[in-house]
């Protein structure tokens, strides 16, 4: 098992919210709104390779959790993982369709 | 620092980069002497069109206090240099909106909770109507209970055809408020 090194440290992180208005963030360039429920994540200094791992969540909508609408899924757009970017989407409780989470969240950890 | 820039099938992406004061310490140029050099203006812009793999006559700039434009994300597009919803494309988009809609008013109709509930209640409805015209049609007469129960079912079976019609008048010309009650039966 390899010791804790500068690796186990979090590369980037970003909290942006639906029109993409970066909240506060570490080692990202930019992020983009690509569409309903898509955004970009363009990171300032690239990973080593496209298999670093990523995190996303959403934050809720409301204060309550008493509607369908509730149930936001987010998740890494497939293949779209590279070296400096990713993308990723949240869908609505059925995962059927885009739809804006009221806060974006992503991270990622790995070698650069 | 905000753009946008068309994507190749015509909608628009919208980059918003993070603060200068965020990246130019991540991003400092050392000069010979090691000692950093400062990270300009030019370099922050440099930066993140390079990141983004777009040149700046590539983008339209939007300013800080940009306000999106009054319609569905998808309708946008860059036009005359600015990011506008396409009437076009939003009023296609409020298609499905539109079918939606009639659907979640069927349901109400049906007094379901959902479409399922609501197609299982269409489906009943449907065999209880077959059984009552079987009764006529092999020379029966109904009950009065019978009779008003064959009148509910036709004026259910009205009211969603009403609903559907007013649907197929909206959807060639899907107006903005389609959801308001003078636009259904």
């Amino acid at each position: 098992m390899s010791s804790f090194s500068d690796n186990s440290h979090c590369r980037f992180w970003v909290k942006a919210n639906v029109s993409g208005t970066i909240q506060s963030s570490f080692n990202v360039t930019s992020v983009t709104d690509d569409g309903p429920g898509l955004l970009t994540v363009t990171i300032a200094t690239d990973f080593t390779n496209a298999t670093w791992c990523c995190g996303v969540a959403v934050e809720n909508l409301d204060a309550t959790i008493d509607a369908a609408v509730d149930g936001q899924i987010a998740m890494i757009a497939n293949a779209t993982q590279a070296a400096g970017t990713v993308q990723v989407v949240c869908k609505n409780e059925t995962g059927t369709a885009a739809a804006d989470p009221t806060m974006w969240h992503v991270w990622g950890f790995g070698n650069q | 620092m905000r753009f946008a820039y068309s994507r190749p099938d015509g909608g628009v992406r919208i980059v918003i980069a993070a603060p200068k004061e965020d990246l130019a310490p991540l991003l400092v140029k050392y000069g010979q002497d090691l000692a950093p050099l400062p990270f300009t203006d030019a370099d922050y812009r440099a930066h993140v069109f390079e990141r983004n793999g777009v040149t700046e006559a590539d983008v339209v700039m939007l300013p800080d206090d940009w306000t999106p434009p009054d319609g569905p994300r998808d309708s946008w597009i860059i036009s005359g240099g600015q990011v506008v919803a396409d009437p076009a494309k939003a009023a296609a988009l409020r298609v499905p909106k539109i079918k939606e809609e009639a659907q979640r008013r069927i349901v109400v109709l049906t007094g379901a909770s959902d479409i399922v509930g609501c197609l299982i209640k269409q489906h009943n409805a449907q065999m209880r109507a077959t059984e009552l015209t079987l009764i006529q049609a092999q020379g029966g007469t109904w009950t009065a209970e019978q009779a008003a129960e064959a009148a509910a079912l036709q004026s259910l079976a009205l009211q969603i055809k009403a609903i559907r019609a007013a649907s197929n008048v909206l959807e060639p010309n899907p107006p903005q408020d389609y959801t308001d009650d003078k636009y259904w039966p």
